[in-house]
């Protein structure tokens, strides 16, 4: 397959995909960009990265499926703990091309076209809602952004396209997992969700088990547009293997009185970069921040949230906690930023980390900027072991020493388990116990 | 100036010592403290307008480390930086930085604790901004390094204003405006 990237590639991809002119353009100029911007050094080291090795785009019937064999046996291990059922095995091994679809989703379908909601991938939405596509994409990550975003503008390839009508409510999550395949579980995913007024909508995305990859780099970018009285939880977990280096970029831009809910759960790859960001632009927005990372040896996580208040009475709360064990390293970076129009704002930001061994290590690295008479904001951290007294504690009522120290690592992340629909939640129950339990 | 540089010029406490350190009206300045065995530095600053860079390094086994800054600032651009590191067992630091923004001061807050492999005792670390005027600007980076088990590192940073409900109070206890104002920024700076 071929390597590299250059303005040739992108016109094959983008002829391949029969997109409109103004998309090639799009991802022409972004490459520019990207050629022009330096790799970011104020975060983990990057320098192996090497764009000449990567493959950009592989064409659907090309993509042949990796050999089961390859599959590293830890992954293959952790299917076997976890219960996964073979067919989802092979898909999240990377050795099926595409998840046969259930009746379930098949009724799920039905309802949603009822009430007007778009699911839909985005080489489809492109090709079907074009003017949607033109009106977002970009306008809240654009390429100049940052490299990533850059590259991912000039090479994107599958990833999600919800619109939400106004006052629609989703009752249930849409759910990427019911659309898995190959081709969408792309290296460079481009996202829209946009929700128009009073929407409601909860949207999950990512697999919390052991999802194996060939590529190297991931750089997803998505953006969420959420409309006046509108709420958007969206959830993302990643357990990439860890060979990966994923480095998104992701935004959501909250009118008046929105909701945004983000919450993020990240558990492989070599190298997480993600700080998820919302503007809270109207006045009354509100955004909730929760989320839970676990680097282990050779893993750095470093993953944050960044808030900008810009109108008054808006609220943000970031929830943020973290384990590190065996080396890895896990880190904090965030900002709150509320400008001098900012009144009446109440922002808190909480993150904890704890550390389980002599070699791992645990950052944060918070900003906080206020302007004005009438900010109030409020941040606060601790970083350390597991307390001994409530180990102490748990052994005095019969546990031992092993079982107390899962039960309270388990307890340390219920904040962000409990809000899980109830699959998600037990499979990421028995993967950190998996996780903190081995030797 | 880096951490080599800034160690050349270090005073240091030696086993068992114990230095306590009292200013008023202090300007700033770039210190660094390293501290053997046993000893103590109690360090309390306040001023207008102060610049201060300040490293402590806990070198030694149970040395401890109590830093306070108080800061008002008028009109012009203040800055706090203090680097702990916990370098030793048993080790305890606490820095309190407290800064009052008025007339468009700008200040930049910056405290760092940090825990090396090997190290083990309690780091905090609480900065507190009170602004009260519209063109006066805050910035502020609570850190934390840790690595391994032995340290505890706890950090609490705020932006704060000044609780109207609070002024209300002292008013109708016969108090004016501007006194209860000053009260309240009093009771902040401690």
């Amino acid at each position: 397959m071929e390597k590299g990237l250059s303005k040739k590639k992108i016109r094959e991809i983008s002829a391949i995909k029969n997109e409109p002119e103004w998309m090639l353009e799009k991802r022409l100029g972004a490459y520019n960009i990207f050629i022009g911007k330096k790799i970011p050094e104020w975060g983990p080291d990057l320098s192996e990265l090497d764009f000449g090795e990567i493959v950009y785009y592989i064409k659907g019937e090309k993509r042949k499926a990796t050999d089961w064999k390859n599959v590293p046996e830890k992954i293959k291990k952790q299917f076997e703990e976890l219960g996964i059922p073979k067919a989802e095995k092979k898909l999240l091994g990377g050795s099926l091309a595409h998840y046969e679809s259930t009746a379930v989703y098949e009724q799920l379908k039905k309802r949603w076209e009822k009430q007007g909601v778009i699911f839909t991938d985005m080489d489809s939405a492109l090709k079907k809602y074009p003017e949607m596509v033109k009106k977002y994409f970009g306008k809240l990550v654009p390429p100049s952004d940052n490299k990533f975003s850059a590259l991912n503008t000039a090479v994107w390839s599958g990833g999600t396209f919800i619109y939400i009508p106004k006052n629609t409510k989703v009752e249930a999550p849409l759910q990427t997992y019911f659309k898995m395949n190959t081709q969408n579980m792309g290296q460079f995913e481009r996202t829209l969700i946009i929700a128009d007024e009073g929407a409601e909508v909860h949207y999950i995305e990512g697999c919390s088990a052991p999802t194996y990859s060939t590529a190297s780099l991931h750089a997803a970018v998505v953006e969420v547009f959420a409309s006046k009285n509108s709420k958007v939880r969206y959830t993302t977990i990643q357990n990439w293997s860890t060979n990966v280096y994923n480095l998104a970029t992701k935004r959501a831009f909250a009118e008046e009185n929105a909701y945004i809910e983000w919450m993020d759960g990240n558990i492989g790859s070599k190298v997480n970069m993600k700080y998820p960001s919302v503007l809270l632009s109207g006045k009354g927005a509100k955004c909730e921040m929760l989320s839970i990372g676990y680097a282990g040896g050779g893993q750095i996580q470093d993953t944050g949230g960044k808030i900008f208040h810009l109108a008054p009475e808006t609220h943000s709360s970031i929830t943020s906690k973290s384990i590190s064990k065996d080396g890895g390293t896990a880190n904090y970076r965030g900002i709150i930023d509320a400008t001098k129009d900012a009144e009446g704002i109440v922002s808190s930001v909480r993150c904890d980390g704890i550390v389980l061994d002599e070699k791992s290590h645990s950052n944060t690295y918070p900003k906080i900027k206020a302007k004005g008479k009438k900010a109030s904001v409020s941040h606060e951290a601790s970083v350390g072991k597991i307390s001994e007294e409530s180990i102490f504690y748990l052994m005095s009522r019969g546990f031992s020493r092993d079982e107390a120290h899962r039960m309270l690592v388990i307890g340390f992340a219920e904040e962000f388990i409990k809000k899980l629909p109830f699959e998600y939640a037990v499979e990421i129950n028995k993967l950190l116990d998996m996780e903190v339990g081995e030797k | 100036m880096n951490r080599k540089e800034i160690r050349k010029n270090a005073i240091y406490l030696e086993k068992g010592e114990t230095i306590e350190i009292n200013e008023d009206k202090y300007k700033g300045g770039v210190l660094a403290f390293i501290l053997k065995e046993n000893s103590v530095l109690k360090r309390t600053v306040r001023g207008k307008n102060i610049s201060e860079t300040v490293w402590v390094f806990l070198e030694g086994k149970k040395s401890s480390a109590e830093l306070k800054s108080f800061i008002e600032a008028d009109g012009k651009k203040v800055r706090s930086e203090i680097h702990v590191e916990h370098l030793a067992e048993k080790t305890i630091s606490s820095v309190k930085t407290r800064a009052v923004l008025d007339n468009g001061a700008a200040a930049g807050i910056k405290g760092i604790i940090s825990g090396a492999e090997g190290s083990s005792g309690n780091g905090s670390l609480d900065e507190k901004v009170l602004i009260l005027n519209d063109n006066s600007y805050a910035e502020m980076q609570p850190e934390l390094e840790i690595q391994g088990t032995g340290i505890t590192g706890r950090h609490s940073a705020g932006i704060e204003r000044i609780n109207e409900g609070k002024v209300f109070y002292l008013m109708s206890r016969g108090m004016g405006k501007r006194d209860a104002e000053r009260m309240i920024i009093e009771g902040f700076l401690v």
